[in-house]
């Protein structure tokens, strides 16, 4: 078992190197370079020597190998640098834009599995029948839609023709609201976004939860069940829902790491101030820094997603436990 | 690990993955911001100079009273987060530097017609030999803890923008002789050379700092201060999300027509439009889309304000190209172009054709006598001329043995850019070129046709859409910096176009500061850009505004600029 965490770590630490290597070389290798974000609007009037300091004052005009030691080196004491664009640590500017993230994206993950799983098993139950079908139909459907659309959509309707919720922002910022107010306040805001990324997100989970269910309810140990006289109800909970949690766990994992940096539509077309938004920015603005940090992070928690699934497999699926413990055995 | 329901490997191999296509995704269209178009600094210069003080500012007992007693609290959406708003962290020209200016001042200010106006300075007399401006100062300004403005601060701000770098102030202000503050009231400010865009680029732009606390600063852009001598003063930022503003009720021109400013930062253009239309915002400083005017046209609680914008929109060669080095293959290309056509499909007809001499025709300095051409007809005579027919059939001509197959690039986040790429290359196909329109990033696009922003640094391209903001029009005498040959001098010529005749009009309006000179002298560079097209000027877009007129309906249209100024604010009152 200790091997095997071992060989675990150590494959970990390798796709971080990989990651933070390439959350490195990806941006250098687009076309242009910050110097506007630097010099300002005036760009144009500046000398060409101008030019070269200004690069010079962030080490730009270092070569590659000398920048990404530098980079690896300040990554190692924690340090992310300065933010081109906002004249800020990265670290300050990313730690002011997670909680947001976390609250739209996290929130909306765990509905959206909900949502997916329930409508799932639905349609499981009654399999090929009208249900299933209909409930099939709709989650292609959504599935199709493109996010930014529905956000515009609901904004169209639910706060300009029916202004029932506000169409930007995470709270009503000059409010001051506080406590309970504030809360309310932050729901508010983030109704329609969260409506929006649980549309065109649930039936990741629907199709997966609905398939793997499909799979477990044919198997033998299913009509066992049934045979010993257990309830409907018992078999599903008991039996059949178990055995098809492992896929959806696997998904829910992903799609979660996936929504830090993949909410990016979502939060400009409500104007949220999350990470997504943050990075869509600083890669037009080749803000090096920010993307640096900001993939960084996204790398990060997808490991840990990684680890954590890892780790609830056995925990949820005896087999995956006797199949490690036999594995080891076996080495 | 077989066994297990997930290969572990391939989820880290998709990891890996998913951090080059969130790249990938991320630089695809859609970003609602402008390419890179440095807007360059104000400009010019006109020669509207004025010698002698000027009649005083209308005053705030000149106002006339407001309909409701209620202290206004306005909603106005900005585009951008210009950060903690000072002179040295605000980011875009526009709304940044607009912005800017509701909380600093500067000596002159650009009025309605964007002539530049005395203000804080009552007048500038100018020395027989445009070198030494004296400047006389309004001696009841004050700066927002209550200390007085005087001639200390003006010398200490204008050194201070020569000693620390600034991408706008330290060009215009690096070269001044001296400064000097004999009196509190009076500043001398002694030129090298004569400048004629002086009262635009410098007086009307540059603002003045508090030298009680910017003295010590050694590095301006971490200090995080905004004390100014504005009509308002910024009482609250909150990164990416809004800037409160409360008015400064003691100000010299006059109480401010509202008391509460609060300016949102809503990016998303649609976003904007239907928090307008909710309610939620009384204005934005984003202008329509052009068809959106209708729909808020039609709506009685909202009200629109028009006005021409200097915002241009051209179609630039590469001049070092060929065949589109000859003049007389751009002209063929221009006179196939029906710029009417461009205007009424792309801007809904809310625009104004492009005139091939680059001004705006509303451009007092404009010649009238200059003026487009379309004739599909002659643009081919011209081709069939210069012997370039098509040879092998196949419907494209040839150039010295080459098809003339140009790529025009275009921004591929500006959808009116890109409809009118694809109606040029339609017309184009008329006259036997075939253009192929390719769509790309706007940084990526700039690499190629201004790398480094640095017309020394060549450029790589065929044909591009680009354009240039309000300023570089506002300052006719800034067109040299289109044309001029020397890279010290044409910055923006980014299509590298040389004319010994262009070059020498631009030399000499680099030293005249004769209004009528002037005139003379650009209306010949009109005429000869208009004959040798380094671009061709495709339309001037009309700034159209929305706002809530029962919150506030003080609004004052800024010639070319649009409705987000200083003015809007001071009801009343005209410099």
């Amino acid at each position: 078992m200790f091997r095997l965490i071992l060989a675990r770590l150590g494959q970990h630490l390798f796709v971080l190197w990989a990651a933070v290597t390439l959350n490195f070389a990806l941006p250098r290798l687009m076309p242009g370079n910050p110097l506007a974000l630097l010099a300002g609007e005036d760009v144009a009037s500046l000398t060409t020597i101008q030019r070269e300091a200004l690069m010079a004052t962030v080490g730009l005009d270092r070569p590659w190998p000398e920048q990404y030691g530098r980079y690896l080196e300040r990554l190692l004491v924690g340090d992310f640098g300065y933010s081109y664009q906002r004249n800020k640590p990265v670290i300050e500017i990313l730690l002011s834009r997670l909680p947001w993230t976390l609250l739209l994206a996290g929130t909306g993950q765990i509905l959206a599995t909900l949502v997916g799983l329930g409508l799932g098993a639905l349609a499981a139950q009654q399999a090929g029948r009208a249900g299933d079908m209909t409930l099939l139909g709709l989650a292609v459907f959504f599935e199709s839609l493109p996010a930014f659309w529905v956000g515009m959509l609901l904004i169209a309707v639910l706060a300009v023709q029916v202004p029932l919720f506000p169409t930007f922002g995470a709270v009503s910022p000059w409010e001051r609201e506080v406590g309970l107010a504030l809360a309310l306040d932050v729901a508010h805001h983030l109704a329609l976004p969260l409506l929006t990324l649980v549309m065109v997100s649930f039936s990741g989970t629907f199709l997966v939860a609905r398939s793997a269910l499909l799979t477990v309810l044919g198997e033998p140990f299913v009509v066992a069940a049934h045979a010993k006289g257990l309830s409907k109800r018992q078999v599903l909970f008991r039996h059949v829902f178990r055995n098809a949690l492992l896929p959806v766990v696997t998904v829910f994992a992903l799609n979660l790491a996936h929504a830090f940096g993949g909410a990016t539509v979502i939060e400009t077309v409500f104007s949220y101030p999350g990470i997504g938004r943050l990075i869509y920015e600083a890669v037009l603005n080749r803000d090096y820094p920010v993307l640096q940090g900001a993939f960084f992070m996204i790398t990060v928690i997808i490991i840990v997603a990684n680890i954590a699934v890892d780790a609830l497999y056995p925990w949820l699926d005896p087999r995956v436990r006797q199949a490690a413990m036999q594995a080891e055995g076996a080495a | 690990m077989s066994t297990q329901p997930l290969c572990i490997s391939r989820k880290q191999v998709l990891n890996l993955l998913l951090t080059s296509a969130l790249l990938a995704a991320c630089s695809a269209p859609g970003q609602p911001t402008e390419p890179a178009e440095p807007a360059a600094t104000q400009a010019p210069a006109t020669a509207a100079v004025a010698t002698e003080a000027p009649p005083p500012l209308a005053t705030a007992t000149s106002v006339p009273p407001t309909a409701t007693a209620e202290p206004i609290s306005l909603r106005v959406a900005t585009i951008t987060d210009e950060t903690t708003l000072q002179p040295y962290t605000y980011v875009s020209g526009y709304p940044g530097w607009n912005m800017l200016s509701l909380v600093y001042d500067t000596l002159f200010i650009l009025d309605t017609n964007s002539q530049p106006k005395p203000w804080v300075a009552t007048g500038d007399q100018v020395s027989a030999d445009g070198l030494v401006h004296t400047l006389t100062l309004r001696d009841d300004v004050r700066w927002h803890d209550g200390q007085p403005l005087t001639s200390a601060d003006v010398k200490f701000a204008y050194e201070f923008y020569q000693a620390n770098n600034h991408g706008r102030w330290t060009l215009p202000v690096r070269d001044i002789v001296s400064i000097e503050a004999p009196d509190d009231t009076t500043v001398i400010i002694t030129l090298p050379a004569p400048d004629p865009s002086f009262p635009t680029r410098l007086l009307a732009d540059v603002p003045i700092i508090p030298r009680h606390v910017w003295e010590g600063v050694t590095d301006p852009k971490t200090f995080e201060n905004a004390l100014g001598s504005g009509p308002f003063l910024l009482a609250e930022y909150e990164p990416e999300q809004f800037y409160r503003f409360t008015a400064n009720p003691d100000y010299f021109a006059g109480k401010p027509g509202v008391a509460e400013l609060l300016m949102p930062i809503i990016k998303d253009p649609t976003t904007v439009f239907a928090a307008l239309k909710s309610g939620e915002i009384h204005a934005t400083t984003r202008e329509l889309a052009p068809e959106l005017v209708a729909e808020f046209k039609a709506d009685p609680t909202r009200r629109v304000l028009s006005g021409p914008g200097y915002a241009t929109t051209l179609l630039q060669f590469n001049n070092e190209r060929a065949p589109w080095d000859q003049a007389e293959v751009r002209q063929a290309v221009a006179l196939a172009i029906d710029t009417r056509m461009l205007v009424d499909t792309v801007l809904l007809g809310l625009g104004t054709p492009g005139n091939p001499g680059w001004l705006h025709p509303a451009q007092p300095f404009h010649d009238p006598a200059i003026a487009a051409t379309y004739d599909v007809e002659r643009a081919k005579t011209l081709l069939d001329e210069l012997g370039y027919t098509d040879t092998d059939g196949d419907g494209v001509r040839e150039a010295a043995g080459q098809p003339m197959a140009p790529v025009l690039l275009v921004q591929a986040n500006n959808p009116g850019r890109i409809r009118a790429a694809e109606l040029i290359a339609a017309a184009m196909q008329e006259i036997g070129i075939a253009v192929t329109v390719s769509a790309e990033e706007g940084t990526s696009l700039t690499a190629k046709v201004w790398p480094d922003f640095d017309v020394a640094k060549g450029r790589d391209f065929d044909w591009t859409m680009f354009g240039w903001s309000a300023p570089v029009q506002i300052d006719p005498l800034r067109m040299a910096t289109l044309v001029d040959s020397d890279v010290r001098y044409g910055t923006v010529n980014i299509g590298g176009y040389r004319s010994a005749e262009a070059d020498a009009l631009t030399a000499q309006l680099r030293v005249t500061t004769d209004p009528e000179a002037q005139i003379e002298l650009v209306r010949k560079l009109e005429a000869t850009i208009a004959r040798d097209l380094p671009f061709v000027m495709l339309w001037y877009a009309d700034l159209n505004y929305a706002f809530d007129p029962a919150v506030y309906d003080g609004w004052v249209f800024q010639m070319g600029q649009g409705v987000f100024n200083k003015l809007s604010f001071l009801p009343g009152v005209t410099p």
